[in-house]
C-alpha cells in the first residue's frame, strides 16, 4: 500500500463495492447527527461528502471513513444553540487549520500519551451521550413513537444474521419507511425538521462578523472539535492499521483532517472526523484504498440529491432506533471486565474521564482532565523508592525526581550516622531536584563527620550532579 | 503433507485439534496448521482493552495452547496463523493460498445459538472450502 497507484487503484472492484455500501450507511447517521446539533440535514450530509473525498485524496490512512459525527456533533451543539449555525461554520474552518498546523507539528506521537483508560472513558462518554441525544425524541413519546424505534432496533440487530451485504440500518429504515408511509401513521419525519439539500454544495463565507469577540467565541469550541476530531481519527487509524496489517502516516492524516475540515466549513458543512464504525463496515466489504473513501463519498450526495424527498419522508423514531444502535456499539462493552482486571488508578482514570464528559457536555475537558489524571497517578506510583541496605551499601531502588526526593530524604534519616557508600545502580537522578537533595545530603553527612561516597551514578546522572556541584561551589 | 486445524477455543476445536495431531503423527513429513481468526468487530473492542500489541499476540494464540503441548509431545511440526477477518472466508482463503491437503474442524463452536441462528462456520467451511474436509464429532 506504498505507491499512489496502489493506493487509489490496486482494489478497484472491493473499493468501489465497499464504497457503495459505506455511503448507504452514512446517511442515516449523518441525519442523526445533524439532529443531535440542532441544525439542517444538509449540514451534517454535505459534510460527509466534503469529508470523505477530501480524506481520501489528503489523508493518512487509505481506506478510513471520515463524515459528520457524533463526536463532533456533540462539541457543537451548544456552540448552535447560543450563536448559531454561521459561527459553526467558522468554528469548523478553525477546527480544519488548527488541525493542519497541529498534523505539521507531528501531532501523532503525542497519541502516545493518552492510555487506553482515557480513551476507554471517551468512547464509553461519547456512546452514553449519544444515547442520551436520543432521549428526547423517545421520552413523552406515542406509543407509535415507541413501537417505531424499538422495532427498528431489533430489526438493525437481527437482520444482520441473514444478511450481510447490505448494512442493516438501512435495510431497517427502508422497511419502517415504507410501512409507516403505507399505514398512514402520523410520526414526526425528517421532512418536518429541515429541508434535504438538492443541490451540490456551494462555496460561502461564513456570514459573522470578523471581530476578535467573535475569533473568542469560536476558538475554544474549535480547540476542542481539533483534539476530539484527532483522537478518534487518530484510533481509528490505529485500529484500521491493526486489521489490515499496514502502516499509515498518522500526521498525514492529522493534516488531511485538517484540510478536509476547512474546506468543509466553507462549503456548508459541520466539523467531521473519522468514524470507527463506518470505516470497519468499508474494511468488511472488502474496501481498503483511498477510492472506498472517495466512493462512498460520491456515492452518498449521489443518492441524496436523487432521493432527497423519499429521505425526508423517513420518520424519526426509525432514525432513533438506529442511532441508539449506534451508541451501543460506541460503547465499549468489555469496559466493565476491565474494571475488574485493570489496576485501580486505571480503572478509576476511565470512570473520572466519563463522569467529566458527563458533566461538563464537553468530550475534549474530559480527555484532557483524563490524560492529565493518569499522568499523575504515573508519577505517584513510580515516585515509591526503596532503599535496600546491604552493610555498608545503602542501594537505591526507584529514580529520584522531584516526586520522591522527600521519601529520599526520610528513608535516609532513619540509617545510623556511620560511613557509608549510597549506590545507584538502580536508579538515577532525573531533574535539578534530585541532584539537589544528594548534594544536600552528602554534604549535611560531611559535615557530621561521615564519610559518604556515591557509586554507580549513570552518565546523565552524574552530568546533573557534577554540574550542581559546580555551581553551589561558586 | 498440510493439515490444517480450524480453532476458536472450543471444546470440539481441541479435539479437532487432537485428532489432527494424531494423523500427522502416523504420516511422514506431515505438518498441522493451527488456524484462529479474529473478527473484525473483536478487533475493535479488543483494541483499548489490551495494554499493547504483543499482549493481543500472545492473548490470540492462546487458544492453540492445548494443541501445543499435543504436538510436541507427538513431536509433530506445528505452524500457529492468527487470521482477521470474516471466520470461513479468511480460512478458505488461507486453505487455498497455502494449499492444505486437509482441513479438520470441529463439528460445532463455541456458542450453540450461533449455530441455529448463524449457520456455523464448520457448515459453511464444509460447503464452500476447495480441499478435503474432516469433522470431528
Amino acid at each position: 500500500m506504498n505507491t499512489f497507484q496502489q493506493q487509489w487503484f490496486g482494489n478497484v472492484r472491493g473499493d468501489i463495492l465497499a464504497g457503495i455500501v459505506v455511503g448507504l450507511a452514512l446517511i442515516p447517521e449523518a441525519l442523526a447527527f445533524a439532529f443531535i446539533v440542532g441544525v439542517d440535514p444538509r449540514y451534517a450530509l454535505y459534510a460527509s461528502f466534503t469529508m470523505a473525498v477530501l480524506t481520501a485524496i489528503f489523508g493518512g490512512r487509505p481506506g478510513m471513513i471520515s463524515a459528520a459525527t457524533g463526536a463532533m456533533a456533540l462539541v457543537l451543539v451548544s456552540l448552535v444553540a447560543n450563536h448559531g449555525v454561521e459561527y459553526m461554520l467558522a468554528a469548523t474552518i478553525l477546527t480544519g487549520i488548527i488541525q493542519w498546523i497541529l498534523g505539521l507539528c507531528g501531532v501523532a506521537q503525542l497519541m502516545k500519551f493518552v492510555p487506553n483508560s482515557v480513551m476507554l472513558g471517551f468512547v464509553n462518554a461519547l456512546g452514553i451521550m449519544i444515547f442520551m441525544s436520543q432521549l428526547p425524541y423517545l421520552i413523552g413519546g406515542t406509543i407509535p413513537t415507541y413501537t417505531y424505534a424499538i422495532v427498528t432496533l431489533l430489526l438493525v440487530y437481527i437482520i444482520p444474521r441473514f444478511i450481510k451485504s447490505i448494512p442493516a440500518p438501512l435495510i431497517a429504515i427502508i422497511l419502517m419507511t415504507t410501512i409507516a408511509i403505507w399505514s398512514g401513521v402520523s410520526l414526526q419525519t425528517i421532512g418536518d425538521l429541515g429541508t434535504m439539500p438538492s443541490t451540490l454544495p456551494a462555496f460561502l463565507l461564513p456570514d459573522i462578523p470578523l471581530t476578535l469577540e467573535t475569533l473568542f467565541i469560536i476558538l475554544p469550541y474549535a480547540f476542542a472539535l481539533s483534539i476530539v476530531g484527532l483522537l478518534e481519527s487518530l484510533l481509528t487509524a490505529q485500529v484500521l492499521d491493526e486489521m489490515t496489517d499496514t502502516e499509515s502516516d498518522k500526521n498525514k492524516e492529522a493534516r488531511g483532517q485538517g484540510i478536509a475540515n476547512t474546506v468543509n466549513g466553507f462549503f456548508g458543512g459541520m466539523a467531521g472526523c473519522a468514524l470507527i464504525g463506518q470505516s470497519i463496515i468499508n474494511v468488511k466489504s472488502g474496501g481498503r484504498g483511498r477510492l472506498s473513501t472517495f466512493v462512498s463519498g460520491i456515492f452518498l450526495l449521489f443518492l441524496i440529491l436523487i432521493l432527497g424527498d423519499a429521505v425526508a419522508r423517513i420518520p424519526m423514531p426509525v432514525l432513533v432506533g438506529v442511532m441508539i444502535m449506534v451508541s451501543f456499539t460506541t460503547f465499549n462493552w468489555g469496559s466493565f471486565r476491565f474494571l475488574q482486571r485493570a489496576p485501580r488508578t486505571e480503572s478509576l482514570v476511565m470512570l473520572m474521564t466519563v463522569l467529566i464528559i458527563l458533566y461538563t457536555h464537553n468530550l475534549a475537558i474530559g480527555v484532557v482532565i483524563g490524560v492529565l489524571l493518569s499522568a499523575l497517578f504515573f508519577v505517584a506510583n513510580i515516585s515509591k523508592l526503596t532503599i535496600e541496605r546491604n552493610g555498608t551499601i545503602y542501594r537505591i531502588h526507584g529514580p529520584l525526581f522531584f516526586a520522591s526526593t522527600t521519601a529520599f530524604m526520610n528513608e535516609m534519616r532513619k540509617y545510623p550516622s556511620d560511613d557509608f557508600i549510597v549506590d545507584f545502580q538502580d536508579s538515577a537522578l532525573w531533574d535539578e531536584s534530585a541532584a539537589n537533595t544528594l548534594w544536600k545530603w552528602v554534604t549535611q553527612c560531611k559535615a557530621r563527620g561521615v564519610q559518604v561516597e556515591v557509586i554507580n551514578l549513570n552518565e546523565r546522572s552524574s552530568a546533573l550532579y557534577e554540574k550542581w556541584n559546580e555551581e553551589v561551589g561558586k | 503433507m498440510k493439515i490444517g486445524v480450524a480453532m476458536d477455543g472450543s471444546f470440539h476445536a481441541e479435539r479437532a485439534a487432537k485428532y489432527a495431531i494424531e494423523l500427522a503423527s502416523k504420516i511422514e513429513g506431515a505438518r498441522v496448521e493451527l488456524l484462529t481468526v479474529v473478527t473484525y468487530d473483536q478487533m475493535k473492542k479488543e483494541h483499548l482493552l489490551t495494554p499493547s500489541h504483543g499482549t493481543l499476540e500472545v492473548q490470540r494464540k492462546k487458544v492453540f495452547k492445548r494443541a501445543v503441548e499435543w504436538a510436541e509431545e507427538a513431536n509433530v511440526e506445528l505452524k500457529q496463523t492468527v487470521l482477521k477477518g470474516d471466520p470461513s472466508k479468511m480460512i478458505m482463503q488461507y486453505a487455498e493460498a497455502v494449499n492444505l491437503d486437509l482441513l479438520v474442524i470441529g463439528s460445532r463452536g463455541l456458542n450453540a445459538l450461533q449455530e441455529v441462528v448463524l449457520g456455523s462456520v464448520s457448515q459453511k467451511l464444509v460447503k464452500h472450502i476447495g480441499c478435503p474436509v474432516t469433522v470431528v464429532k
